[in-house]
């Protein structure tokens, strides 16, 4: 009755797997997809793009979308410019943005967790109320705030970005350390000399590499948003850097007069978004131990 | 019943209907929203210069006196006569008819106790230099007689005073102690009083129905809001839903909107505010052939054309057509020229370029952002390496007051005279927001000021104005043809130096 019982559960698991695996596949192809178009066209921005972005033609403004291979295939925008053009260029600097904040956020979250965890104590506690600390502020002020301080610029936007993005990193890997750090391998490492640094750089932070991965996917969707919530708020990179965020402010006054204005590059903001979460989604779903044990029979 | 009391009931109640309806049309408040765009950011009448605040601090506390443009002349309010005893001496006569909210009459000791303590010796006051920068002494020579000195000779005194010195209560600043009185006892003379103030929000008056202007135009709204609204989009929005009932600034591209309703309509005004950038005599600026190039490089017309739809009128010096001391003959003209700044910037020693950093206001004026965009690829193509900031606009007049920033587009509201305005950005030492000296201009805005004779004063005003083009610490650029968004429901004429009065609007009931 029991082999009974433990056979039909394996045989749903399966069965759930089964349905999954393809679902996974399609998010993580679609995701991926939409990612790795947007990375390219970022790269290859200026190949692409058919006119300088910020060149004006104020005799030729608020053209509407004209069709593909017409000079201005997306329109162009209150100063002549073209929104094509603008709309390539933008996806770098969002791009950038995004992975720059993910990286910086996620080395410091990483470690600083993985120290937090690994030493406890004093060290522990103190890393634990700075994340309280600046966890309390609330993201958009507190970016707006160090806006407002250092001034309009893409370094400064991106350490506006990182301030508090470090964070979920930070937390998630501490108590992952917490866990690894009891572990029989990371026991046996001590037995064998390796020294502190060693094996947090060795032995914890890779098994780490997993999990942040996927806080880092919807880290880099979040950053998208920021950069063009704070550019939108007239404090992100300065009006000659085109990113979404500053198409769209620019779009605002004439949203009920030249749609295509605000359509387009809130179209990219969207779409990226959405690879980025169908990417980072699916990417748990495989990382998920749950699923493993279902994959491997346990 | 029989019919003939039944049609007596009905009757009866189709009057008692009507009286009743008619009693609550009577008595029902009007009540005008205004969006605009200027910040209201503090409850001290004193602490912010800004045209709009300068309007609606006069409706509450009453105009001293008022410019009025159907005339061309000043008019008495508050100040009903006036004379200038001998150059330096001018004797207000106050009228007996404004009153406090409490009642008590509003004296010569209020307006004293206004110019010496509020504008002129308190720290916290930002209306000293628009004001009354010449004002040495103001004294009570009876109780509604004023009599108010100047250090040097000032012919345009009432155009630093009227619609500027706002009046308030000696008795009630005594009492309650300056923050108490402004925040909580605001005591005015003026048609409405100070209803509700959310900095940053919204100010709401409400009108003194027993008051001598009030009585003179009945129509006028029982309750008027003022809502800050910086987005275009918003204020237009709001003025479709009726939301706002009158809307300041509504941009070229937005007036068919505003005009496709059957209830709204558009009044454009020829501004009295000049559009310029300022360039503090720092490096790069310091040198006069930068300062010229960048006059040079700027296509004025191609911008009013385009973007601005040809709602707007270039400037070739500080004043335009219509304002007191225009020149049309002004030289020189800084035309639009690029090879000349390319050449001027060379002779300045900067062949290769230099680098700026042009700091604009964000929906402050009409089109600001768009406007200063459009100049960063004229001012490139000159041989500048130019950049646009665009700061939070209490940042960047934080620092424009502190003569913190050395490049910016800005405007100067209320010049139908142009003393106070050419004192206040160019004379030596008045305030640090340009910086600028030159001691042949200050020699001559000095003899402006102190020439009685119109004539001999407009030729120092065009003489001054002259160096001005020349030695360029600003480049003019143009004033706005502002179109305003009405309700049909309110008669009111915007006027062109965009002070709003309430008392002025008629309202449909």
């Amino acid at each position: 009755m029991q082999s009974l019982t433990l056979e039909s559960a394996t045989e749903r698991n399966a069965g759930r797997l089964a349905r999954l695996v393809p679902r996974l596949h399609v998010k993580a192809f679609t995701g991926g997809t939409i990612v790795a178009i947007f990375v390219l066209v970022g790269i290859l921005g200026p190949l692409l793009a058919p006119h300088d972005p910020n060149k004006q033609q104020l005799t030729a403004m608020m053209k509407p979308p004209q069709g593909v291979g017409a000079v201005h295939a997306l329109g162009t925008d209150n100063l002549g410019r073209d929104i094509l053009s603008r709309v390539i260029h933008g996806s770098r600097v969002s791009l950038l943005v995004a992975f720059a904040v993910v990286f910086v956020s996620g080395f410091i979250g990483i470690t600083l967790g993985a120290v937090s965890g690994y030493f406890g104590g004093k060290v522990d506690f103190t890393i634990q109320k700075l994340v309280e600390v600046v966890w309390a502020f609330p993201p958009l002020l507190l970016g707006i705030t160090i806006m407002a301080f250092l001034g309009q610029g893409l370094f400064n936007l991106i350490l506006a970005l990182v301030s508090q993005r470090w964070i979920p990193y930070c937390r998630v890997v501490r108590g992952q350390t917490l866990s690894l750090r009891e572990r029989d391998f990371i026991l046996a490492a001590r037995c064998l000399g390796a020294g502190k640094r060693q094996i947090i750089w060795r032995h914890i932070i890779p098994n780490l590499i997993q999990t942040s991965l996927v806080i880092g996917t919807f880290a880099m969707a979040s950053s998208i948003i920021a950069e063009a919530s704070l550019s939108f708020l007239g404090v992100g990179v300065p009006p000659e850097i085109p990113t979404w965020g500053t198409m769209l402010a620019d779009a605002r006054i004439y949203i009920s007069t030249a749609w295509w204005l605000p359509l387009f590059p809130g179209l990219c903001i969207f779409v990226t978004v959405l690879g980025i979460n169908l990417l980072g989604d699916a990417l748990r779903d495989l990382l998920d131990p749950r699923l493993k044990r279902t994959a491997s029979g346990i | 019943m029989n019919r003939r009391h039944r049609q007596t009931l009905v009757v009866s109640l189709a009057a008692l209907i009507m009286f009743v309806g008619t009693r609550v049309e009577t008595n029902a408040q009007t009540r005008v929203s205004v969006g605009v765009t200027e910040t209201i950011e503090t409850h001290n009448p004193y602490g912010d210069s800004v045209s709009l605040l300068y309007g609606i601090w006069s409706e509450v506390t009453g105009p001293f006196c008022t410019y009025s443009y159907g005339k061309g002349d000043f008019e008495g309010r508050l100040a009903e006569r006036w004379k200038v005893e001998n150059p330096t001496t001018w004797i207000f006569s106050l009228s007996k008819n404004y009153k406090f909210n409490d009642g008590s009459p509003v004296t010569a000791e209020d307006v004293v106790h206004s110019i010496m303590t509020r504008v002129i010796k308190d720290p916290q006051s930002k209306q000293k230099a628009s004001v009354a920068p010449s004002i040495v002494n103001a004294e009570a020579v009876d109780k509604f007689t004023v009599r108010v000195i100047t250090d040097k000779p000032t012919a345009p005194l009432l155009s630093f005073l009227c619609d500027r010195l706002i009046v308030t209560s000696k008795a009630a600043f005594d009492k309650y102690g300056r923050a108490a009185a402004d925040k909580e006892h605001m005591m005015g003379g003026g048609p409405y009083r100070l209803k509700e103030l959310i900095p940053g929000q919204r100010l709401v008056i409400a009108k003194r129905p027993d008051h001598p202007a009030a009585k003179k135009n009945p129509r006028a709204p029982d309750e008027v809001v003022y809502r800050v609204m910086r987005e275009t989009e918003q204020r237009v929005t709001a003025l479709l839903n009726d939301e706002v009932q009158i809307a300041q600034f509504i941009p070229p591209h937005l007036r068919q909107r505003v005009e496709k309703s059957r209830n709204l309509k558009i009044t454009p005004v020829d501004s009295v505010e000049i559009m310029f950038l300022a360039m503090q005599p720092k490096p790069p600026f310091d040198k006069k052939e930068v300062r010229q190039a960048v006059c040079h490089a700027i296509n004025r017309d191609q911008i009013i054309a385009t973007l601005l739809e040809g709602f707007a009128s270039r400037l070739d010096g500080p004043l335009g057509p219509g304002q007191y001391g225009y020149d049309a003959n002004l030289k020189p003209k800084l035309n639009y020229d690029p090879e000349r700044a390319k050449k001027l910037l060379a002779q300045a020693g900067f062949p290769g370029g230099v680098d700026v950093e042009l700091q604009t206001p964000v929906g402050r004026y009409t089109l600001d952002k768009q406007l200063t965009e459009a100049m960063i690829p004229m001012l490139n193509a000159a041989g500048f390496r130019a950049r646009l900031l665009t700061p939070e606009w209490a940042t960047l007049w934080a620092s424009v007051q502190k003569g913190t920033i050395p490049f910016y587009y800005m405007g100067r509201g209320s010049v139908q005279d142009p003393s106070a305005a050419l004192h206040q950005y160019f004379h030596t030492g008045e305030t640090p927001r340009i910086g600028y000296s030159n001691p042949k201009l200050d020699e001559l805005l000095d003899k402006e000021q102190q020439e009685f004779d119109p004539k001999k004063r407009r030729q120092y005003l065009s003489q001054a104005m002259s160096i001005l083009t020349d030695d360029a610490p600003a480049c003019f650029m143009w004033r706005h043809k502002l179109l305003w968004g009405l309700n049909n429901r309110v008669e009111y004429q915007p006027l062109p130096d965009a002070r709003i009065y309430a008392i002025d609007m008629k309202v449909r009931r």
